[in-house]
């Protein structure tokens, strides 16, 4: 969510629930001041009439000139004692052709010796009117306050927050593999300035510490492979001697043979850490289809032994843009793999089209999970030559590439699916 | 022939030369850059095994040092790294070839014999062991003055064993050799005996020796003994 929406959220549930509170309020507030004023009225009108009666003679018969408000008169025989009340009344309003409300004030006079029962009626300002007038300048008011408010939460947000903005734009362009000096735009505010300085401290540490480690793992693996050579080489001037038994000669062969699968792990692990520092940046078109022809007649040897027949689905021919290294290193991987974990007499079939490519091969079942078939030193069984990592190095050239890559397994059929 | 190795770290430099001076090459060791400038200024070398990081700067300034002399002496690079820019800037600048460490010693030797033979080429270039030939440049093997029908991989392999006689060779070692070290095979093994039972096949039907044997528990010996 944007910190504008996040803000603008919040003003309006203010915003909504103060214009309810007000709109209410004001509603019974504007209510019961209109009925105050309308009785003060009342009882002037009351006090006026009374006065009118006394003085002038002709009144009595000229009352309905007083136009708006009814004015009954009723003559009595004895004083009827009325409290002066005030009631609310429906009458017919010959104004508006219907009935409406009226509010009544009652009271008796004695005037020049008669008593009367008087009344004043006024007509109403309807309940649903007064409604309407409130939620009208209610509604307005809280619209203007809406437009103010909004208007200024964009105004405020662009302004205030456009060092922050700057920032994090900076930092998404940001790539750690190949750090440009980050230039943040000056700003008054000192948070942001704060924000700045410490991002560039932490952004400075993490590209020295990258690089850091890319020397030494880089250090480290071409070191290994001095101390490597010397035990080998040792070990075959030693296995010239002819003094040595049958049973010397077989443990110097072993650590032969392991010195070359250190070495191989090694050079491995190196590879895998190049990858993932995308140090492989030369691209060039490669046409899959003829590049798969050749990758497995590098191997027909490997196929030949193991009597596998070797089925290719080459309906397109994509050109894609690799580098030559993880090319060769992707598909003779996969090959490798599928040649590996193959049964004698098995099959291999490789189907490539312009978005997928699909390497088949029959083989045992597999004892690790599907899921952990990619990641580092998972093997199936201990193959002495194998390393684990050939798989990884695939994973991680094809995430390198953004190709996306499953594995399935039915029956005895193993696949391994890449889509470009 | 004379032989300088370019290696700093003394006990690789010992293995090498004492493998090699077996093999009756004149062995003399450059332990940096400027020594290994110095000699290759004032000798002639047939070939020159250089490491490229030395302690006092690149092995290719050798190269280059070389090359400006027009000098004939072949050239192998010795790296740690198995880094493509490497090799591509060595060969180009007139390595004759390219090894990653850890190498074996036979590998280095036949390397170096490749390298000598097409140094001091011509048509009736030939080894011989025995009753065996080797014509480099037609690349074919006979035995007794007949000609053996020989894949690929076998003649590698008889050439392999040619250029180490005498020697017990692991049978890793021969298939790192055939397949270079993209072969992580388990069946890696049975390629090389299946190979190498051809091949004793095809030799013995002109001789009666059988030249190659089986070291138990390590690999071969190509021998006359």
């Amino acid at each position: 969510m944007k910190l504008l929406i996040l803000s603008n959220r919040y003003y309006f549930i203010a915003l909504l629930i103060v214009s309810i509170i007000g709109g209410v309020s004001s509603y019974f507030l504007i209510g019961s001041i209109i009925n105050r004023e309308f009785n003060k009225k009342l009882y002037a009108e009351k006090n006026q009439l009374i006065y009118e009666l006394h003085e002038f003679d002709e009144l009595l018969n000229t009352l309905y000139l007083n136009i708006g408000d009814r004015i009954t008169l009723q003559k009595v025989d004895q004083d009827p004692k009325i409290h002066t009340n005030i009631k609310d009344t429906l009458l017919f309003d010959f104004y508006e052709n219907k009935e409406s409300n009226f509010r009544k004030i009652t009271f008796s006079e004695q005037v020049k010796g008669d008593f009367y029962k008087i009344t004043i009626s006024k007509p109403l300002l309807s309940s649903e009117d007064m409604i309407q007038v409130v939620t009208k300048i209610v509604a307005i008011i809280t619209l203007l306050f809406f437009v103010t408010m909004l208007l200024l939460n964009n105004i405020i947000s662009k302004k205030v927050w456009k060092p922050f903005y700057n920032t994090l734009t900076r930092i998404n362009f940001f790539n750690v593999v190949d750090p440009k000096p980050l230039t943040f735009s000056k700003t008054k505010v000192r948070e942001f300035r704060e924000l700045n300085s410490t991002i560039e401290v932490m952004i400075n540490q993490v590209v020295k510490d990258y690089k850091n480690l890319k020397k030494s793992t880089e250090n480290t693996s071409h070191e290994i492979q001095t101390p490597l050579a010397i035990i080998k080489n040792k070990i075959e001037i030693l296995m010239q001697d002819d003094q040595l038994s049958e049973y010397h000669l077989n443990i110097l062969n072993q650590v032969h043979d392991f010195v070359r699968r250190l070495s191989k792990l090694n050079q491995n692990l190196s590879l895998l850490s190049k990858i993932d520092n995308n140090q492989f940046i030369e691209a060039i078109p490669i046409p899959i289809g003829e590049y798969l022809k050749k990758r497995v007649e590098d191997v027909e040897e490997l196929i030949l032994m193991k009597n596998i027949s070797v089925i290719l689905n080459l309906n397109e021919n994509p050109i894609i843009k690799l580098d030559e290294t993880l090319a060769y290193l992707l598909f003779n991987n996969l090959l490798n793999n599928a040649i590996k974990h193959n049964i004698n007499g098995g099959k291999l079939i490789l189907t490539l089209s312009n978005t997928h490519f699909s390497i088949k091969n029959t083989g045992k079942p597999l004892k690790i999970f599907p899921e952990e078939l990619f990641k580092r030193f998972k093997k199936q069984g201990n193959l002495p030559n194998s390393t684990g990592l050939g798989l990884s190095i695939v994973y991680s050239i094809t995430s390198y590439y953004n190709f996306s890559i499953t594995y399935n397994n039915e029956d005895v059929w193993h696949v391994i699916e890449l889509k470009f | 022939m004379k032989i300088l190795i370019v290696e700093d770290e003394p006990m690789l430099a010992e293995s090498i030369v004492q493998y090699l001076k077996k093999e009756g090459y004149q062995c003399e060791w450059a332990n940096n850059l400027a020594y290994a400038k110095e000699k290759s200024w004032d000798y002639e070398y047939d070939c020159m095994v250089v490491d490229i990081n030395l302690p006092d700067g690149s092995g290719l300034d050798v190269i280059e040092q070389i090359k400006d002399m027009k000098s004939k002496s072949g050239i192998i690079i010795v790296s740690a790294r198995n880094a493509m820019d490497d090799k591509i800037i060595g060969l180009n600048l007139g390595a004759d070839d390219y090894l990653t460490k850890p190498f074996d010693l036979a590998e280095l030797n036949a390397r170096i014999k490749a390298i000598i033979r097409r140094k001091n080429f011509d048509a009736q270039n030939t080894t011989t062991f025995n009753e065996i030939e080797i014509y480099h440049y037609k690349k074919l093997v006979k035995v007794n003055d007949k000609t053996l029908k020989l894949t690929k991989k076998e003649y590698d392999l008889i050439l392999y064993f040619i250029s180490n006689p005498n020697r017990v060779i692991p049978k890793g070692s021969i298939a790192e050799h055939l397949w270079g070290d993209e072969m992580d095979m388990a069946d890696s093994f049975d390629f090389v005996y299946s190979h190498l039972k051809n091949l004793r096949k095809k030799i013995k039907q002109y001789s009666c020796i059988n030249y190659i044997h089986t070291v138990y528990g390590i690999g071969y010996k190509f021998s006359d003994q």
